[in-house]
């Protein structure tokens, strides 16, 4: 007898063969059979009109902290993805020495976005090493993680504060490389590194003060592991990016491993960009070098209120100075100063086009209800004012607590990025689930993948959709009997409508440790998740925890 | 006979480099760029990249080429890296962009 069997679905089985009828059976946590199963389980599911594919698996994504407080890092269960790669960009939450953990909070709190307060408040820390972090998050596991460990907190171990002044020196880059084989024998998937970031005093992260020797010495270590490289690079910049591609397929021949660049985006008005970084992408491949980039489905949205520092403001000096250094007085009190608020109002001018198409989402007094949904062009020339002055004055009023969302700010050309997803060398990631909690939902790719771009544009079958997400991933990712519903992988499991499949709605929940908030979307379309041959979503309940494993486990 | 596995030996190994030289050569050429070494300068890339140009002149031209490092901030004046923007991990070009 069998644990579980799922009859009469349409079998979408990764590898982007045409899907068929039938059943998929599952013992002991592994796919035992599929195809018409004449054998009975303890528990079966109709799937009848429903599509059964391989669990999805999400390359990108900063889960880390959210891991300690919530082991099904919600909602990105509920979206079909039954295994995350948490750690990119540099930024892992080990191993960390006990003294470096509010340097690491600030790094997170600037580079993605996640508020202080929750990792005071949500926080137990318990751990140091590599190890012992895996061993925390696995108490409450249910969603696998595949983690990275990064480069910018190898660097602090090791190094401490000088890792953010200068080049390691042999006895240290010998300690990172030992430090690093333990990491990747504990069960990290690889390692992260950042060519861009900056921490919360603006100035580089660790990662970015390594030179060619110490990034070859890491590549190295990965070599031993056959793991993974994942970097952040210039993404605004095509000559840099071909110079990291060529950078990452000397490493990737040197080492034999694989290497990752994200995001890549396609610019509306440099459409050439996207085409010259995949021909280089390709002809790096044709040498034999891998080298991966990441595309995200969805369009850049990005919301914000003056509460928070927003990455928005990123190239107004003065705005984000008072958005990440201020506090809310400060804020307030810059707003309501006429001198101030001029040099504001004149560098908020060099990005004229976007506070114009700005919407407000949310507000909390009644006044300003009827101003909700409307664009900041709008309520300008009801009130006979600047979009700017409106953006500020609406603050004031609101106690920095209105909302303000700018849509489609990139990535918007369906055609050229559905053009993008069908290449076979382009990587389906960046979703950054996890981060960014209020600056924009980072979940639903996975359903937007198949609304827009199976359903709508038709530029990808369900069946390739599929296998981007499962197969390909975890090829790409070298993570061993996932990807496929063939006997002997493990029994990651969605099961969906591929009518109906799609992210719902984003808005906004006050469901962060610390009192804290942040944007999510529903999923649509999804009607069971299983994890290792346990049920952990169906039909729109949670039901199984601690059901995850650590890939690639030790 | 133990020279002639070494011949042998070499031979193979030679042979891998043409290989590899082949499939370099079949790369096409993007703008040229280098990796900082250790303690790089503006004036120390100009000099050694650049060297037929006048000093000044070769800074402001690599400069100018080099905007994602020109226009961020150097580093603060009690850092080892004070007044210097240039970082080990950044990509410089030495060469325009190719029209």
């Amino acid at each position: 007898m069998l644990d579980l069997i799922i009859r009469n679905g349409t079998i979408v089985d990764g590898t982007g063969m045409p899907g068929y009828l039938g059943d998929v059976g599952i013992k002991d946590g592994k796919i035992v059979a599929s195809g018409s199963i004449s054998e009975t389980a303890s528990l079966e599911i109709d799937a009848v009109g429903k599509t059964v594919s391989p669990g999805f698996i999400d390359p990108h994504t900063h889960f880390d902290a959210q891991l300690l407080w919530d082991g099904r890092a919600k909602p990105a269960i509920e979206h079909g993805i039954t295994t995350i790669v948490p750690g990119n960009c540099s930024l892992s939450l080990a191993p960390l020495r006990a003294k470096h953990r509010m340097k690491l909070v600030g790094m997170f709190n600037q580079i993605e976005e996640m508020p202080i307060k929750a990792f005071e408040e949500g926080v137990e820390w318990d751990w140091e090493t590599f190890e012992e972090f895996l061993t925390r998050i696995k108490k409450d596991l249910t969603i696998n993680v595949a983690p990275l460990v990064g480069h910018s907190v190898l660097r602090l171990w090791v190094m401490g504060d000088d890792s953010m002044q200068r080049t390691a020196n042999e006895e240290e880059l010998g300690r990172m490389q030992d430090l690093l084989r333990e990491c990747l024998r504990n069960g990290a998937i690889g390692m992260s590194t950042s060519f861009v970031d900056m921490d919360e005093t603006l100035q580089p992260v660790p990662s970015r003060y390594a030179d060619q020797q110490e990034l070859h010495a890491l590549c190295e270590v990965l070599g031993e592991f056959n793991r993974v490289l994942q970097i952040v690079h210039e993404f605004y910049d095509a000559d840099i990016t071909l110079a990291r591609i060529d950078q990452l397929a000397e490493i990737s021949l040197k080492y034999k491993i694989t290497t990752t660049f994200s995001p890549l985006f396609v610019n509306v008005t440099a459409n050439d960009s996207v085409n010259r970084v995949m021909a280089r992408v390709d002809e790096q491949f044709k040498r034999g070098a891998r080298v991966w980039p990441q595309v995200q489905t969805r369009p850049i949205d990005i919301s914000f209120c003056f509460e928070v520092p927003s990455l928005l403001f990123i190239r107004l000096p003065s705005w984000y100075q008072i958005m990440r250094f201020g506090s809310h007085d400060d804020i307030k009190a810059a707003f309501k100063d006429e001198g101030k608020r001029k040099q504001l109002v004149a560098e908020a001018k060099t990005m004229s086009p976007i506070w114009d198409g700005l919407v407000l989402r949310q507000v909390d007094s009644d006044a300003n209800q009827h101003f909700v949904g409307k664009t900041l062009a709008e309520i300008a020339a009801t009130r006979n004012t600047s979009t700017i002055d409106t953006m500020i004055d609406l603050s004031i009023e609101e106690d920095l607590q209105a909302h303000f969302l700018s849509l489609n700010m990139g990535h918007t050309d369906n055609d050229a990025v559905g053009n993008l997803l069908t290449n076979p060398r382009v990587h389906l990631g960046a979703s950054d689930g996890g981060a960014h909690i209020l600056s924009f939902s980072t979940y639903g790719d996975t359903g937007y993948l198949f609304s827009q771009f199976v359903r709508n544009c038709k530029a990808l079958t369900v069946e390739e959709a599929v296998k981007k997400i499962t197969l390909d991933t975890a090829n790409i990712w070298g993570m061993n009997n996932r990807g496929l519903l063939h006997p002997g992988y493990a029994a990651d499991v969605t099961i969906f409508d591929a009518e109906q499949i799609d992210r719902g709605e984003e808005y906004y929940v006050q469901d962060v440790p610390g009192g804290g908030s942040r944007y999510v979307r529903d999923s649509v379309g999804i009607d069971t998740v299983i994890i290792g041959g346990e049920i952990a979503y169906r039909q729109g309940e949670y039901t199984k925890s601690a059901i995850g494993s650590i890939i690639p486990g030790a | 006979m133990d020279d002639d596995i070494e011949t042998y030996l070499s031979y193979l190994g030679l042979l891998r480099i043409i290989r590899r030289k082949k499939r370099m050569a079949t790369i096409k050429a993007t703008r040229t760029s280098i990796f900082p070494k250790g303690g790089d300068t503006w004036e120390s890339i100009a000099l050694r990249e650049l060297p037929d140009m006048a000093s000044k002149e070769a800074i402001s031209i690599l400069q100018s080429w080099n905007l994602h490092v020109f226009m961020r901030p150097a580093a603060a004046k009690d850092s080892t890296r004070a007044g210097n923007p240039i970082l080990p991990s950044d990509v410089i070009f030495v060469a325009p962009p190719q029209a």
